[in-house]
């Protein structure tokens, strides 16, 4: 297969969106079948649920769609649940009164096959997109998001979760994705020593040859900088918007290709197309427009669905006014890049 | 107390919000349910929590801040120029509250409901534990909640520590006390302990925290966490002159903790030694073994507990760490009175 072409500035989703409504109410439904049933309608539900947020995004002009991540619980799970030696003692609390199952590791971890790999495919058949993007917890986050009972360290947990992410990356690639992105949205927070974490994500992405991003989320961003060149991912992709873009001076220098958050997803306040504009165009001061592409903040979860939609609405319409400018400087379209540097 | 060796349990700050009260608090929020049925649910998990506790003979507690989202909110829901902000991470532990936007001028309001909960709570108490009990509040200290603040007004990290202490703690503190006078306030310090906070600042802090317990007059604790006392052993020296204030030294993160236990020369100490950040149940011999220790310094009195919130934890594993908290303590009671 050639390298796919997507127009100048992409836009894609980060991550997650809302659930819809009814697969919330569908799943406490479901509670009353045994766990093999539950299981099986559960699944035809996701699919569907797939089916319909991907159509969403796809009308509202989104050119990378993932697939809302409706089949997911926040964080780590979706991902423990498929490897040996990880077990739950229930929901922890993660903020106000939303829970999480925070996974323990109790044995020495082991690849159980493939995770995602199913979704990706149900993703690739029901997008109409030429390119989707499939998202996995990096092996920072997801080891910030587990107790650990049984390794000397925490770095210890986080090189083997790294071996066994980067098995899973094969997978998708032998199944036939082009673009999948590791979550690391607590790299620039969580207590662990930072050179490791790169060094981490660099074995996660060891030997895969599709389009990998890295996102990231956080206050910090320089903290990484120094970073930024080692990091072999195709792809950085900061939240920049829910901190009035400040920081989007990191960006100075950097030789990498760009996902730029334009929309804050803790906000419900939906920002005006112009805004983004603005800081796009900041943005293009510090990378050429090839390299950038445009998504929210993070992952888009908690908003109530019609603020989600309001906020991508707004962010696309700045998007084809910014495309307009940058035709008439003969930009229309860019290559899906496979590389760790850009231009 | 004379020369008896005091050894008891204490549940510090927030025990986990039930799973099912959190569905409760979610169903309220959609108005799928009234505010007297929350608040039935609310008395309901207060009640078991204290059952539980006193199951485990623990009789110094707090009343699980079931009422409270983090350590913050909803105090700052009750304070003039604040607004609740961004997510922020809660040191290195995955919960995150909503960080203090500081828009306009400081000022408690009025109808702050945080005296009638305690108040609730401790008639609660009354009910579960027949005898003898010691309920206490938790709040924030001014120095966390001015390092957490989000600070938009006063551009000044010393008039911000000293309008948390002035406007909104101080009164409140006295509303509390004059509606549950035994209560015993508990000041969360952890940024006293943190690295990423100059000692100017922290002395500033220390100076506000002891003005206020000061003009108080009751007494109160002061929880650290996540840190190392030890940079810190002189600033908080100044904190326990007049015996009013009982420190919580968390035996977990402090690097020495024998060592600042000596230096500090107290009588008596709050142990943080079950850790809010792991899942791995702490030994009960071991735990034996550093009380041991800690009492051959000549403390005469040692509250152990969590050394932080709990509400990193799952349910379960904080029901597990409480009991042997419980069970250590309760050894120590039973030699005492074999010894005599």
């Amino acid at each position: 297969m050639g390298a796919a072409e997507l127009p100048v500035l992409p836009t894609a989703l980060t991550g997650s969106y809302p659930k819809p409504v009814w697969l919330r109410a569908l799943s406490r439904g479901l509670k009353m079948y045994e766990n093999k049933k539950r299981l099986k309608l559960l699944r035809e539900a996701h699919n569907d649920a797939v089916a319909l947020v991907v159509k969403e995004l796809e009308d509202l002009g989104i050119d990378i769609p993932t697939d809302g991540e409706v089949r997911r619980d926040p964080v780590t799970e979706y991902l423990v649940k498929k490897i040996y030696g990880f077990k739950f003692y229930g929901p922890v609390r993660m903020w106000g009164n939303h829970y999480v199952m925070k996974p323990v590791a109790v044995d020495k971890l082991r690849y159980l096959g493939p995770i995602l790999v199913s979704d990706y495919l149900h993703l690739r058949e029901v997008a109409r997109s030429r390119i989707v993007k499939v998202t996995i917890t990096g092996p920072a986050t997801a080891t910030d998001w587990s107790f650990n009972e049984y390794y000397s360290s925490r770095e210890e947990l986080m090189f083997d979760l790294a071996k066994i992410i980067n098995r899973e990356l094969k997978n998708l690639e032998e199944a036939g994705a082009e673009y999948v992105q590791l979550n690391e949205t607590s790299l620039l927070s969580a207590p662990l020593d930072l050179e490791s974490c790169v060094e981490a994500i660099n074995e996660a992405v060891k030997g895969v040859n599709i389009k990998v991003g890295l996102h990231i989320y956080g206050y910090s961003y320089e903290r990484l900088k120094p970073f930024f060149d080692e990091l072999e991912v195709s792809q950085l992709t900061l939240g920049l918007a829910g901190y009035s873009f400040k920081y989007l001076k990191v960006l100075d220098g950097i030789n990498k290709e760009v996902g730029i958050g334009v929309v804050d997803v803790q906000a419900y306040r939906v920002e005006e197309p112009d805004e983004i504009i603005r800081a796009v165009r900041k943005a293009m001061r510090y990378v050429h427009p090839e390299c950038i592409y445009v998504n929210p903040d993070s992952g888009m979860r908690y908003l109530p669905r019609a603020v989600a939609r309001r906020k991508l609405k707004s962010m696309i319409d700045a998007v084809i006014s910014l495309r307009e400018e940058l035709k008439r400087r003969g930009l229309t379209a860019i290559p899906l890049r496979r590389t760790s540097t850009c231009p | 107390m004379g020369s008896t060796l005091v050894v008891k349990a204490a549940l510090n700050g927030s025990f986990p919000r039930f799973f099912k009260l959190a569905k409760l608090y979610t169903r309220f929020s959609l108005g799928w349910i009234t505010y007297r049925t929350l608040e039935s649910g609310i008395r309901e998990y207060t009640r078991k929590l204290f059952e539980m506790l006193r199951g485990f003979g623990i009789r110094i507690f707090t009343d699980g801040m079931f009422r409270y989202d983090d350590l913050f909110n909803p105090l700052i829901q009750y304070v003039e120029g604040v607004e609740p902000g961004k997510l922020t991470r809660f040191f290195e532990c995955t919960f995150y509250f909503k960080a203090p936007l500081i828009k306009s001028r400081l000022r408690l309001k009025d109808n702050v409901p945080i005296p009638d909960w305690l108040h609730l709570s401790s008639v609660q108490a009354g009910e579960v534990f027949s005898d003898e009990y010691v309920i206490k509040q938790p709040l924030p200290g001014p120095l966390t909640l001015a390092t957490f603040s989000i600070d938009e007004y006063y551009h000044d990290m010393g008039r911000l520590i000293h309008a948390w202490c002035t406007e909104v703690l101080e009164p409140l503190i006295r509303m509390i006390l004059s509606k549950v006078p035994n209560a015993v306030i508990e000041l969360h310090e952890p940024v006293l302990v943190s690295k990423s906070i100059s000692r100017e600042v922290k002395r500033v802090g220390v100076s506000e925290v002891m003005e206020l317990l000061g003009s108080l007059g009751s007494p109160a604790w002061v929880m650290t966490y996540f840190g190392d006392l030890g940079d810190v052993v002189d600033l908080v020296g100044d904190l326990l002159t007049g015996g009013k204030v009982l420190l919580g030294v968390d035996y977990r993160s402090c690097k020495s903790p024998l060592a600042v236990i000596k230096e500090l020369g107290v009588r008596k100490v709050a142990l943080g030694m079950i850790d809010a950040r792991t899942t791995v149940l702490e030994k009960i011999l071991v735990m034996r073994d550093e009380i041991e220790e800690v009492l051959s310094l000549g403390v005469r009195e040692v509250y152990i507990g969590n050394n932080a919130p709990l509400d990193p934890l799952p349910e379960v594993i904080a029901v597990r760490k409480l009991r042997r908290l419980g069970r250590t303590a309760r050894g120590f009671a039973l030699l005492t009175r074999l010894i005599g």
